[in-house]
């Protein structure tokens, strides 16, 4: 369905080229049809950059992006145009991903009025099928987005999304401004979507509870690179990397009654901040925050090499 | 409070909350009354001289209500008539030089690049001027005459739209409905119009009513250097002058046009002032 290949994006600031952000430096996965990969990272990690590269929101400077074989980075603007419609990204803030001078009807009408060819009855017949899709009423259309909560506006942008008849949703921290309960509703609805529609998502997000209920596969990123990807079992029950544990083990530090496998993860607490993307370390990103650091991860980049079915890890002492 | 369904009633509602922007907006409308009845108000021709009545002082003779001038012309009748000329060349300038101003903002905004470094050196050209002595200047090169007053400070004044629009652009395209538009495959011509364009008209109301003051006011400080319509058109400013000679001992003929000028610029600035504190955003999401 989606495979993306060796994604890289360098930011350049201004006239010093050579001091460029690495936000993004070889990324692999693949996602399969009606599938979820889980894209988790702290922020700053390029997780964001990585779903809109692949919208080709922005320009990658290197990498493949194949959907369904087709390659988008090699597309010109009107191929591009013509297949945005199959993939569609979710934002994080509900309330501006919404035209605040737009009512809710037209906010959902806009795909279908830009893509196919409805008349207005059926638009409008459409918007009424959609919105009832994602659970609100025909009371909430003829309304402003300032007017509904933040789960609502979410629930609009689903059926705006869903106006588009899309295979692949990239949805980047779709619930992270929203209260705890609200996030339920809107994950459950992604999912029944998910399962009616057959659609493959990739779920960006730093929580990883939200992402062990949503996600097939996770893939765990640091300073640009995928430090370990596998099915999501494996990343919470065997996770190899020193940076996954550590995810895992700030994760369950916070909740101290979880007796599922989750709680006895053996890890590090990290210490200090992410390196500067300005000046990433040599050899092994994450060697200054290692516990288990050795003189050839000073010097080389480890190789990411399979410990399982499926299961890739880029670490030297595994 | 009940919410309308109607974000631009409850603008207005707000705007009546707002004593100054209220006062503002009613002298306006009153100003847009007279003007527009000026034949039907006025007591006299605003342009016969009847050199027997020259220079009555006002409230003596019931004819002339606001006295006559130095060619016995009705003070009150030129008075009128000259709100005319004044909301005209402010609606005009404003209407023309917002309409060129955001255009060209809104694709130097959206672009970037060169087009926008191009456009914004020739706005920053523009202002790095005295904006009345670049209006002189202009005016006096395409000589005297109500279309080079006009055109003199359209090109004064259309930067200010170019500004505003461009920066408000800056900031929406990065917003996540604009992107979420482009994801959609929404052509950039669309995206402009539909999406940034609503969204920008807020601050360049704001700009425009503003800029009504301060257009009308170039236009009579024009006028007055002689710039402007020529006699003996009623214009605010070409009053003042000529009532100049006679200061010392009539001086209601440079007080009563200029408490004109005054009241007119003043009830823009009020009702601007007003617009600008409920189009702010920051205000309406406390609300």
């Amino acid at each position: 369905m989606l495979e993306v290949e060796g994604l890289t994006k360098y930011f350049s600031s201004g006239l010093n080229k050579k001091r460029s952000v690495k936000a993004v430096d070889g990324v692999s996965f693949n996602i399969g049809k009606g599938k979820t990969l889980g894209l988790v990272g702290e922020s700053g990690c390029g997780k964001t950059t990585v779903g809109r590269l692949i919208m080709r929101l922005i320009e990658p400077t290197a990498g493949k992006v194949l959907f369904d074989g087709i390659d988008l980075i090699a597309l010109n603007r009107k191929e591009l145009r013509n297949i945005r419609p199959r993939m569609q990204m979710i934002f994080q803030d509900p309330d501006s991903s919404l035209d605040p001078r737009m009512k809710i009807s037209a906010s959902i009408e806009e795909p279908l009025r830009l893509h196919g060819t409805y008349s207005r009855d059926e638009r409008e017949q459409k918007v009424l099928e959609l919105v009832k899709i994602v659970g609100l009423g025909p009371e909430h259309i003829e309304r402003y987005p300032y007017q509904l909560s933040g789960g609502q506006n979410q629930r609009v942008v689903l059926a705006r999304i869903m106006a588009m008849n899309p295979d692949l949703i990239i949805a980047d921290e779709p619930t992270s401004s929203l209260d705890v309960s609200v996030q339920a509703q809107i994950l459950n609805l992604m999912k029944d979507m998910q399962k009616t529609f057959n659609l493959s998502y990739l779920f960006i997000s730093h929580d990883l509870d939200v992402v062990r209920i949503m996600a097939d596969h996770i893939a765990v990123m640091y300073l640009g690179r995928l430090v370990e990807i596998g099915e999501t079992n494996d990343i919470f029950n065997s996770a190899k990397h020193p940076y996954t544990q550590a995810l895992l083990l700030a994760a369950t530090r916070l909740q101290p009654g979880v007796g599922d496998g989750a709680g006895h993860v053996k890890g590090i607490i990290l210490k200090g901040d992410t390196p500067s993307p300005f000046d990433i370390p040599t050899g092994c990103r994450f060697h200054m925050r290692c516990p288990h650091q050795k003189d050839v991860c000073l010097s080389q980049e480890p190789e990411s090499f399979e410990v399982g079915v499926g299961h890739y890890v880029a670490c030297h002492f595994v | 409070m009940k919410k309308h369904n109607n974000p631009f009633m409850d603008n207005i509602r707000r705007l009546s909350d707002s004593r100054p922007a209220t006062v503002g907006a009613i002298i306006i409308m009153l100003l847009c009354f007279i003007a527009v009845f000026a034949p039907q108000l006025s007591p006299n021709n605003p342009t016969t001289a009847c050199l027997e009545d020259r220079l009555i002082s006002p409230l003596t003779v019931p004819e002339y209500p606001l006295g006559t001038d130095h060619l016995g012309r009705c003070v009150l009748s030129r008075l009128l008539y000259g709100a005319r000329i004044s909301l005209i060349v402010g609606i005009i300038v404003v209407g023309i030089s917002a309409m060129i101003g955001i255009a060209l903002g809104v694709i130097s905004g959206y672009y970037g690049g060169g087009i926008d470094a191009v456009i914004m050196r020739f706005v920053d050209a523009t202002l790095s001027f005295p904006s009345i002595f670049l209006a002189v200047t202009i005016a006096g090169l395409l000589g005297r005459g109500l279309p080079s007053v006009i055109i003199a400070l359209i090109v004064v004044d259309w930067t200010a739209y170019a500004r505003i629009s461009r920066g408000s652009v800056l900031s929406l395209k990065e917003t996540e409905f604009v992107e979420s538009a482009r994801s959609l495959g929404a052509s950039d011509c669309y995206i402009m119009t539909r999406h940034i364009l609503p969204n920008i008209i807020g601050p360049v109301i704001v700009i425009g009513t503003l800029g009504m003051a301060y257009v009308i006011l170039s236009a009579a400080a024009l006028s007055f250097l002689g710039f402007g319509p020529q006699p003996p058109t009623p214009e605010w400013g070409a009053m003042l002058n000529a009532g100049r000679m006679y200061m010392r001992t009539e001086p209601y003929l440079t007080i009563i046009p200029g408490i004109a000028i005054m009241v007119m610029v003043l009830a823009f600035n009020l009702l601007g002032d007003g617009l600008r504190d409920i189009l702010d955003p920051k205000k309406t999401v406390i609300e």
